[in-house]
């Protein structure tokens, strides 16, 4: 478990490619915020 | 600057190969050698005292990586600069800053230890990555943590030096590079060149 809002936790996760995650949302505005994030992770995450 | 076909008709000494540079430069040498930082480790007596230094080092080195951030924007692509917007967001990690801030209230020690050794632990998981990605990132978080720290002894470093010259350093952090690009360098020789992918 770690909080999306530390870059440094995201870093050091080492999610490598083919790594399996499983994301949670909680907040005021967390349906755009998980709609946003599967997006991204769809789009390649803009590096594709 | 001689092109190499120019300085091949002229040699006498000739070695056939493939170029991997456009031309040859001459210039004065100047080794770039990084002050070295020592942490020092102490105990306090003045928690809040400490935290309100930490505070103070930490917004100094946002206004510094803001400054290299604009620099680089102007200099190389917003894709290159953005790795000092990332460096920024190190600085506004919540997780990060507050067990920096926590471990320096309950163990009573200098904060440029806790920051040093806080850091280094996330360095330590990167470096143990198989992947050379994730090791390269852990040199990323060198340039942060000793910013910091710096900023924390209230030091100042070094952004000067001599114009046209080729700079040799063993190696260089990118903000390093960035400050070298504001001045008349004429090139750049790194001894371990794999680190950084970064031209001037």
């Amino acid at each position: 478990m770690l909080m999306g809002k530390s870059i440094i936790g995201v870093m050091t996760l080492v999610a490598e490619m083919g790594s399996e995650l499983i994301l949670s949302f909680k907040g005021e505005d967390e349906k755009e915020a998980a709609k946003e994030i599967i997006d991204y992770f769809n789009r390649g995450f803009d590096e594709m | 600057v001689k092109t190499f076909s120019q300085i091949y008709k002229e040699s006498s000494n000739k070695i056939a190969g493939i170029a991997a540079a456009p031309g040859i430069n001459i210039a004065r040498a100047y080794t770039f050698t990084k002050e070295k930082l020592y942490v020092n480790d102490g105990a306090i007596v003045n928690v809040e005292e400490a935290l309100e230094n930490l505070n103070e080092a930490i917004a100094k080195s946002k206004k510094e990586l803001h400054k290299i951030f604009e620099l680089a924007r102007t200099t190389m692509n917003d894709i290159r600069a953005a790795i000092f917007e990332a460096q920024m967001m190190i600085l506004d990690d919540p997780i990060l800053i507050d067990n920096i801030k926590r471990r320096i209230t309950e163990e009573k020690r200098i904060p440029e230890y806790i920051v040093n050794d806080e850091i280094s632990i996330y360095q330590n998981m990167m470096r143990s990555s198989n992947e050379i990605y994730m090791k390269e990132r852990a040199h990323d978080i060198e340039d942060i943590k000793n910013r910091i720290i710096r900023n924390l002894q209230k030091k100042r470093w070094q952004s000067k030096i001599a114009e046209n010259v080729i700079v040799i350093a063993e190696t260089l952090s990118p903000s390093d590079a960035i400050l070298f690009s504001r001045m008349n360098v004429k090139d750049l020789l790194l001894i371990m060149g794999d680190l950084l992918h970064m031209q001037l």
